[in-house]
């Protein structure tokens, strides 16, 4: 998409804003280039490319995983760029983050799990209780809480990384790759999840190069390649429908496409 | 609303403490073998200082075998022309802040302690009078070479003393070798106390490296780096802590099991020799001591780890 169709989109005063951001690793690696764009408040955008395209280096530039090499980053008011070490931790708890592989601990029950973020918050155990069993009731996972993750199936083990993810309430959703490794039916129920947590008012932000799904939900789609935004895709706009994401997206073995050729 | 805000910061930060030392407790007692032979390994680096300052201490008391402190006085005859008159001086000299006991030695009673030393009866038989003096036996409160020379200088000066006797060669050859035992043991126990450091902070670099994911699960969920070192400082503690105990139980068995053979030499020498457990203040820091040094060994190892996720 062209400059000025980025501008478009671009608002100051969005949750999320970036601004020419770069990303650069040692070596002269190019990760992210020149990224400018905007996420309101409320929004469910989906980050869309090939693999090395940048997704995960947006997603982890925004948890603060990784620092902007150039340009500014802002995040609810935050200044990410320049946000002091000591006020990361803090930031963080604005967040939920969900990862493809789950990061759960293996050793811990499902309860322990998902409670994790409430004890670094430093709630009392029966606000801890009370949210917990709240959490795992919306991913549908009410009765496991004594349960091992190593008990689950890989479906199971996703949704107790959502519950985790939304325990504290975050105001910002990131996801990355979360159907990653889940059959088509699991991956629409936990997308279908990501939906219902983002019209109760939760930004979500979602990597996948699953164009299927993506399509299927039809909400906004920033798509990467090289490091670079080439395209910014929103339904709510007149031919802008994510059914027009560019083709360039469905060769090397896209898997939504893949699948709906099947 | 301050007072408030306050008490729930406060209860919240005491939360985590607690969630902290339960969850350090529980992983001692989820690897018990490899807990024990870490506290033991501690508690044997430990023992080792405290079990030679003991036996220093014991040590310090051969300067009371056979009364070597003890300062003699022969007394002017002039001065001591009836048993009034040395009593009279031993109660002035028993007055003096430096002095602890005197006893005073009659000419007829040192004779008598001559004849059953043996070998002198033919010579003293020859003899018309008894011509022993009036002898005074100081013992000093301070039995440290400097104080008994002090003593012996006042005592050397006074007008009715003779002459002044005392064993200042075994004393300095004493305490040489008593200052040089406590240097040795100092170095022991500062090389031993970095040994301390060392196993605890590679016991604590090995727990987090198995630790490693839910470390970086706990940063991103927003943990502050306090909160994720706080669990090893506590395993460091209760590490040091557990090893000062282990090392206390071995300090009293071995002082049980060298009891009897001590108390045999302490008879030869007509002694009560017996080794004593080391003041509550040594027993008190040697628990704190090992606890700080697992504190500081684990925090070592903790701390570099962590600035490694700082974002870059």
């Amino acid at each position: 998409m062209q400059q000025a169709a980025l501008d478009y989109f671009y608002n100051d005063n969005a949750q999320i804003v970036f601004r020419q951001v770069c990303k650069r690793f040692p070596g002269g690696i190019r990760a992210l280039d020149d990224i400018t764009c905007s996420i309101e408040s409320g929004e469910m955008v989906f980050l869309t490319g090939h693999s090395g395209a940048g997704k995960s280096s947006l997603l982890k530039l925004m948890s603060m995983q990784q620092r902007v090499t150039r340009g500014q980053l802002r995040v609810a008011g935050r200044d990410l760029t320049r946000l002091p070490v000591r006020q990361i931790p803090g930031y963080r708890r604005t967040l939920g983050l969900v990862f493809q592989d789950h990061q759960l601990l293996m050793n811990k029950s499902v309860f322990d799990n998902v409670a994790l973020p409430l004890v670094i918050a430093g709630l009392g155990y029966r606000d801890i209780g009370k949210r917990v069993r709240a959490a795992l009731e919306s991913v549908g996972l009410g009765e496991r809480g004594k349960s091992l993750p190593g008990m689950m199936s890989a479906g199971q083990q996703q949704r107790v990384g959502i519950a985790r993810a939304i325990v504290n309430k975050p105001d910002i959703l990131l996801a990355d790759e979360p159907t990653g490794n889940l059959d088509p039916q699991l991956s629409q129920d936990i997308m279908s999840l990501f939906r219902s947590f983002n019209e109760r008012g939760m930004t979500v932000i979602i990597a996948s190069h699953d164009l299927y799904l993506v399509r299927k939900l039809a909400q906004r789609v920033l798509v990467l390649q090289e490091g670079q935004l080439i395209d910014d895709v929103d339904p709510g706009q007149s031919n802008n429908r994510p059914d027009n994401l560019p083709n360039h997206q469905s060769g090397g073995g896209v898997a939504g496409l893949d699948r709906e050729h099947q | 609303m301050l007072i408030e805000s306050l008490r729930n910061g406060l209860r919240g930060w005491l939360r985590q403490h607690g969630y902290s030392l339960l969850y350090s407790i529980g992983n001692l007692v989820r690897h018990p073998l490899a807990s024990l032979m870490t506290v033991l390994v501690l508690g044997m680096a430990l023992l080792l200082p405290l079990l030679l300052g003991t036996g220093l201490q014991q040590l310090q008391s051969l300067r009371q075998l056979d009364g070597m402190e003890r300062i003699s006085v022969f007394i002017r005859a002039s001065a001591a022309e009836t048993p009034a008159m040395a009593h009279d001086l031993a109660a002035t000299v028993k007055n003096w802040a430096a002095v602890s006991q005197v006893e005073m030695i009659s000419p007829q009673l040192g004779l008598q302690q001559l004849r059953q030393q043996g070998g002198f009866d033919d010579t003293l038989d020859l003899l018309a009078d008894n011509p022993l003096p009036w002898v005074m036996s100081v013992t000093p409160v301070d039995d440290s070479p400097e104080q008994v020379n002090d003593l012996l200088g006042q005592l050397d000066a006074q007008h009715w003393a003779e002459a002044v006797q005392a064993d200042m060669g075994w004393l300095n050859r004493l305490q040489s070798m008593l200052d040089f035992v406590d240097a040795a043991i100092k170095l022991l126990a500062a090389l031993l106390a970095v040994a301390v450091l060392l196993v605890v902070s590679n016991t604590i670099r090995l727990d987090v490296q198995n630790r490693q994911d839910e470390i970086d699960v706990l940063a991103l969920s927003g943990a502050t780096p306090g909160f994720m070192r706080r669990p090893f400082l506590y395993t460091g503690f209760l590490y040091g802590l557990l090893g000062g105990v282990v090392a206390l139980l071995m300090l009293a068995l071995t002082l049980l099991l060298l009891r009897e053979p001590l108390a045999a030499i302490g008879r030869a020498y007509a002694q009560d020799l017996a080794m004593q457990l080391p003041s509550i203040e040594v027993l008190a820091l040697t628990l704190l001591g090992g606890g700080v040094l697992g504190l500081v060994g684990a925090w070592l190892a903790v701390s570099r780890r962590l600035q490694l996720l700082h974002p870059q």
